[in-house]
Protein backbone atom coordinates (compact mmCIF):
# COMPACT_ATOMS: atom_id res chain seq x y z
CA UNK A 1 0.00 0.00 0.00
CA UNK A 2 2.79 2.19 0.81
CA UNK A 3 4.69 1.62 -2.17
CA UNK A 4 1.96 2.18 -4.46
CA UNK A 5 1.24 5.57 -2.40
CA UNK A 6 4.34 6.22 -3.20
CA UNK A 7 4.43 5.41 -6.33
CA UNK A 8 1.49 7.91 -7.37
CA UNK A 9 2.93 10.68 -5.76
CA UNK A 10 5.83 9.89 -7.31
CA UNK A 11 4.00 10.16 -11.11
CA UNK A 12 1.83 13.06 -10.26
CA UNK A 13 5.37 14.85 -9.49
CA UNK A 14 6.97 13.30 -12.56
CA UNK A 15 5.33 16.43 -15.18
CA UNK A 16 6.53 19.48 -12.81
CA UNK A 17 10.00 17.69 -12.63
CA UNK A 18 11.86 19.11 -15.60
CA UNK A 19 10.81 22.60 -15.10
CA UNK A 20 11.86 22.63 -11.68
CA UNK A 21 15.19 21.52 -12.36
CA UNK A 22 15.60 23.75 -14.62
CA UNK A 23 15.00 26.80 -12.35
CA UNK A 24 17.50 25.87 -9.77
CA UNK A 25 20.20 25.42 -12.16
CA UNK A 26 19.68 28.66 -14.27
CA UNK A 27 19.75 30.18 -10.52
CA UNK A 28 22.75 28.31 -10.06
CA UNK A 29 26.24 30.53 -9.65
CA UNK A 30 28.30 28.20 -11.98
CA UNK A 31 26.42 28.89 -14.79
CA UNK A 32 27.27 32.23 -14.26
CA UNK A 33 30.90 31.70 -13.45
CA UNK A 34 31.83 29.22 -16.48
CA UNK A 35 34.10 32.08 -17.56
CA UNK A 36 37.76 32.13 -16.41
CA UNK A 37 38.45 35.04 -14.07
CA UNK A 38 41.92 34.74 -15.28
CA UNK A 39 44.29 34.45 -17.74
CA UNK A 40 47.17 31.91 -17.15
CA UNK A 41 49.99 34.50 -17.71
CA UNK A 42 49.38 38.36 -17.79
CA UNK A 43 50.88 41.48 -16.58
CA UNK A 44 48.69 42.56 -13.28
CA UNK A 45 49.60 45.56 -11.64
CA UNK A 46 52.84 46.05 -13.71
CA UNK A 47 53.95 42.61 -12.78
CA UNK A 48 53.91 39.34 -15.14
CA UNK A 49 51.99 36.67 -12.92
CA UNK A 50 51.23 33.53 -14.05
CA UNK A 51 48.50 31.59 -12.31
CA UNK A 52 49.49 28.00 -12.12
CA UNK A 53 45.99 27.08 -10.40
CA UNK A 54 42.79 28.96 -10.21
CA UNK A 55 39.55 28.19 -8.16
CA UNK A 56 36.46 30.38 -7.68
CA UNK A 57 34.10 29.80 -4.86
CA UNK A 58 31.20 31.34 -2.69
CA UNK A 59 31.75 32.40 0.80
CA UNK A 60 29.44 29.41 1.85
CA UNK A 61 32.50 27.46 1.18
CA UNK A 62 31.25 25.69 -1.91
CA UNK A 63 33.91 25.35 -4.93
CA UNK A 64 32.05 26.91 -8.36
CA UNK A 65 35.50 25.69 -10.24
CA UNK A 66 38.71 24.22 -9.58
CA UNK A 67 41.14 21.47 -8.87
CA UNK A 68 39.08 18.54 -7.12
CA UNK A 69 41.84 18.72 -3.98
CA UNK A 70 40.12 22.17 -3.81
CA UNK A 71 36.59 21.27 -1.87
CA UNK A 72 39.22 19.87 0.95
CA UNK A 73 40.36 23.81 1.34
CA UNK A 74 38.62 26.09 0.59
CA UNK A 75 35.72 25.79 3.24
CA UNK A 76 38.77 26.40 6.04
CA UNK A 77 39.98 29.76 3.66
CA UNK A 78 36.35 30.73 3.86
CA UNK A 79 36.19 30.02 7.93
CA UNK A 80 39.37 31.84 8.05
CA UNK A 81 37.83 35.02 6.30
CA UNK A 82 34.73 34.90 8.55
CA UNK A 83 37.02 34.89 11.28
CA UNK A 84 38.38 38.06 9.86
CA UNK A 85 35.33 39.06 9.34
CA UNK A 86 34.19 38.77 13.30
CA UNK A 87 37.49 40.83 13.82
CA UNK A 88 36.39 43.70 12.23
CA UNK A 89 38.44 42.66 9.08
CA UNK A 90 36.19 42.43 6.05
CA UNK A 91 38.56 40.96 3.42
CA UNK A 92 38.59 42.22 -0.22
CA UNK A 93 42.29 40.68 -0.99
CA UNK A 94 45.18 39.35 0.44
CA UNK A 95 48.06 37.51 -0.49
CA UNK A 96 48.89 34.82 1.89
CA UNK A 97 52.86 33.09 1.58
CA UNK A 98 53.11 29.44 1.78
CA UNK A 99 55.27 26.46 1.94
CA UNK A 100 54.61 25.42 -1.92
CA UNK A 101 54.50 28.93 -3.25
CA UNK A 102 51.78 32.56 -2.99
CA UNK A 103 48.21 32.29 -2.77
CA UNK A 104 45.87 35.33 -3.55
CA UNK A 105 42.66 35.52 -2.17
CA UNK A 106 40.25 38.24 -3.55
CA UNK A 107 36.75 39.17 -3.49
CA UNK A 108 35.28 39.26 -7.05
CA UNK A 109 31.89 39.81 -6.61
CA UNK A 110 28.61 38.40 -5.91
CA UNK A 111 26.13 36.03 -7.27
CA UNK A 112 22.67 34.97 -5.91
CA UNK A 113 23.17 37.08 -2.75
CA UNK A 114 26.08 34.96 -2.05
CA UNK A 115 29.76 36.79 -2.30
CA UNK A 116 32.50 35.36 -4.77
CA UNK A 117 36.11 34.72 -4.26
CA UNK A 118 38.89 33.85 -6.30
CA UNK A 119 42.00 32.12 -5.36
CA UNK A 120 44.96 31.55 -7.15
CA UNK A 121 48.14 30.14 -6.60
CA UNK A 122 51.29 31.52 -8.32
CA UNK A 123 55.04 31.08 -7.90
CA UNK A 124 55.98 34.70 -8.35
CA UNK A 125 55.70 36.93 -5.25
CA UNK A 126 52.90 39.03 -6.09
CA UNK A 127 53.09 42.64 -4.42
CA UNK A 128 49.50 44.04 -3.10
CA UNK A 129 48.74 46.45 -6.15
CA UNK A 130 49.15 43.06 -8.89
CA UNK A 131 47.10 41.49 -6.44
CA UNK A 132 44.28 44.36 -6.25
CA UNK A 133 44.82 44.60 -10.32
CA UNK A 134 43.84 40.56 -10.64
CA UNK A 135 40.88 41.06 -8.16
CA UNK A 136 39.69 44.18 -10.52
CA UNK A 137 40.15 42.41 -13.49
CA UNK A 138 38.20 38.83 -12.44
CA UNK A 139 35.76 41.27 -11.17
CA UNK A 140 35.21 42.50 -14.15
CA UNK A 141 35.19 39.43 -15.99
CA UNK A 142 32.00 38.49 -13.52
CA UNK A 143 30.51 41.62 -14.36
CA UNK A 144 31.08 40.89 -18.30
CA UNK A 145 29.26 37.14 -17.21
CA UNK A 146 26.37 38.29 -15.22
CA UNK A 147 27.43 38.72 -12.22
CA UNK A 148 27.43 41.79 -9.62
CA UNK A 149 31.04 43.33 -8.62
CA UNK B 1 29.34 5.99 23.75
CA UNK B 2 28.04 3.89 21.10
CA UNK B 3 29.33 4.36 17.18
CA UNK B 4 26.45 6.36 15.94
CA UNK B 5 26.56 9.04 18.98
CA UNK B 6 31.03 8.99 18.38
CA UNK B 7 30.20 9.66 14.70
CA UNK B 8 27.37 12.41 15.56
CA UNK B 9 29.91 14.25 17.93
CA UNK B 10 32.57 13.86 15.40
CA UNK B 11 30.30 15.63 13.20
CA UNK B 12 29.38 18.65 15.47
CA UNK B 13 32.84 18.75 16.59
CA UNK B 14 34.68 18.83 13.16
CA UNK B 15 32.18 21.25 11.68
CA UNK B 16 33.43 24.01 13.58
CA UNK B 17 30.28 24.95 14.87
CA UNK B 18 28.73 25.21 11.66
CA UNK B 19 26.36 21.97 12.47
CA UNK B 20 24.68 22.60 15.59
CA UNK B 21 22.72 19.45 15.82
CA UNK B 22 24.02 15.83 14.31
CA UNK B 23 21.64 12.43 14.44
CA UNK B 24 22.24 9.13 12.95
CA UNK B 25 19.57 6.81 12.33
CA UNK B 26 19.44 3.30 10.34
CA UNK B 27 17.76 3.14 6.90
CA UNK B 28 14.74 2.11 8.82
CA UNK B 29 13.90 4.81 10.53
CA UNK B 30 15.48 3.76 14.57
CA UNK B 31 17.39 6.91 16.11
CA UNK B 32 21.34 5.14 16.34
CA UNK B 33 23.37 8.54 17.85
CA UNK B 34 22.89 12.27 18.39
CA UNK B 35 24.67 15.20 19.46
CA UNK B 36 24.12 18.50 19.95
CA UNK B 37 20.34 17.68 20.47
CA UNK B 38 19.98 19.41 23.33
CA UNK B 39 18.97 22.65 21.68
CA UNK B 40 15.46 23.84 22.77
CA UNK B 41 12.94 22.81 20.08
CA UNK B 42 15.09 19.85 18.10
CA UNK B 43 13.78 15.56 19.22
CA UNK B 44 16.59 13.60 17.48
CA UNK B 45 13.26 10.60 17.08
CA UNK B 46 10.90 12.81 15.40
CA UNK B 47 13.95 13.99 12.83
CA UNK B 48 14.95 10.22 12.35
CA UNK B 49 11.50 9.40 11.41
CA UNK B 50 10.89 12.49 9.67
CA UNK B 51 14.05 11.77 7.16
CA UNK B 52 13.81 8.14 6.99
CA UNK B 53 9.92 9.03 5.35
CA UNK B 54 11.72 11.52 2.89
CA UNK B 55 14.60 9.19 2.18
CA UNK B 56 12.73 6.27 1.28
CA UNK B 57 10.24 7.84 -0.72
CA UNK B 58 13.17 9.85 -2.94
CA UNK B 59 15.22 6.38 -2.79
CA UNK B 60 11.47 4.86 -4.31
CA UNK B 61 10.97 7.34 -6.56
CA UNK B 62 14.30 7.18 -8.08
CA UNK B 63 14.86 3.68 -8.19
CA UNK B 64 11.41 3.98 -10.72
CA UNK B 65 13.27 6.34 -12.96
CA UNK B 66 16.23 3.44 -12.98
CA UNK B 67 18.02 6.12 -11.13
CA UNK B 68 20.77 5.28 -8.08
CA UNK B 69 20.31 6.14 -4.36
CA UNK B 70 21.24 9.28 -3.63
CA UNK B 71 24.40 10.30 -1.91
CA UNK B 72 23.14 13.58 -0.27
CA UNK B 73 20.40 15.39 0.18
CA UNK B 74 20.92 18.96 1.52
CA UNK B 75 17.11 20.75 2.41
CA UNK B 76 17.48 24.57 2.50
CA UNK B 77 14.99 25.77 5.40
CA UNK B 78 15.49 29.70 5.43
CA UNK B 79 19.01 30.56 6.53
CA UNK B 80 19.48 26.70 7.71
CA UNK B 81 20.00 23.50 5.78
CA UNK B 82 19.59 20.18 6.68
CA UNK B 83 22.10 17.60 4.98
CA UNK B 84 21.32 14.22 5.21
CA UNK B 85 24.70 11.65 3.88
CA UNK B 86 24.59 8.65 3.25
CA UNK B 87 26.67 5.91 5.35
CA UNK B 88 26.76 2.33 4.94
CA UNK B 89 23.70 1.26 6.40
CA UNK B 90 22.96 4.54 8.24
CA UNK B 91 21.49 8.57 7.30
CA UNK B 92 23.23 11.38 9.21
CA UNK B 93 21.51 14.26 9.20
CA UNK B 94 23.17 17.18 9.63
CA UNK B 95 20.92 20.60 10.93
CA UNK B 96 23.24 23.44 10.07
CA UNK B 97 23.60 27.11 12.08
CA UNK B 98 22.32 30.09 10.41
CA UNK B 99 24.27 31.03 6.73
CA UNK B 100 26.73 27.64 7.16
CA UNK B 101 30.01 27.35 5.62
CA UNK B 102 28.25 24.54 3.78
CA UNK B 103 31.41 23.28 1.88
CA UNK B 104 32.65 22.25 5.25
CA UNK B 105 29.76 20.39 6.47
CA UNK B 106 29.44 18.47 3.13
CA UNK B 107 33.70 17.92 3.57
CA UNK B 108 32.95 16.67 7.04
CA UNK B 109 30.15 14.55 6.28
CA UNK B 110 32.07 12.94 2.78
CA UNK B 111 34.93 12.62 5.49
CA UNK B 112 32.72 10.00 7.91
Amino acid sequence: MMAEALASLWRALLPALPAAVGAALGAAAGSVLAVRLFKPRAEYGRRKVSVAADVVFTSDGLVVRGPSDAVCRVPYIVEGLNLLRMAGLAVRSAVLETDKGFEVIAKVGAVGGREVYALLSTQEAPTLEAAHALAVSARESLVESGGEA
Amino acid sequence: MSEAREMATRVVKRSLGNVEVCVVLTEDGILAGAAGHENPGVDPEALAAMFAVSMSALEFGLADQGLPRPDRMDLKIGDRHFVVRRKGGHYVVAYTKRRPNLGLVYLVLDSL
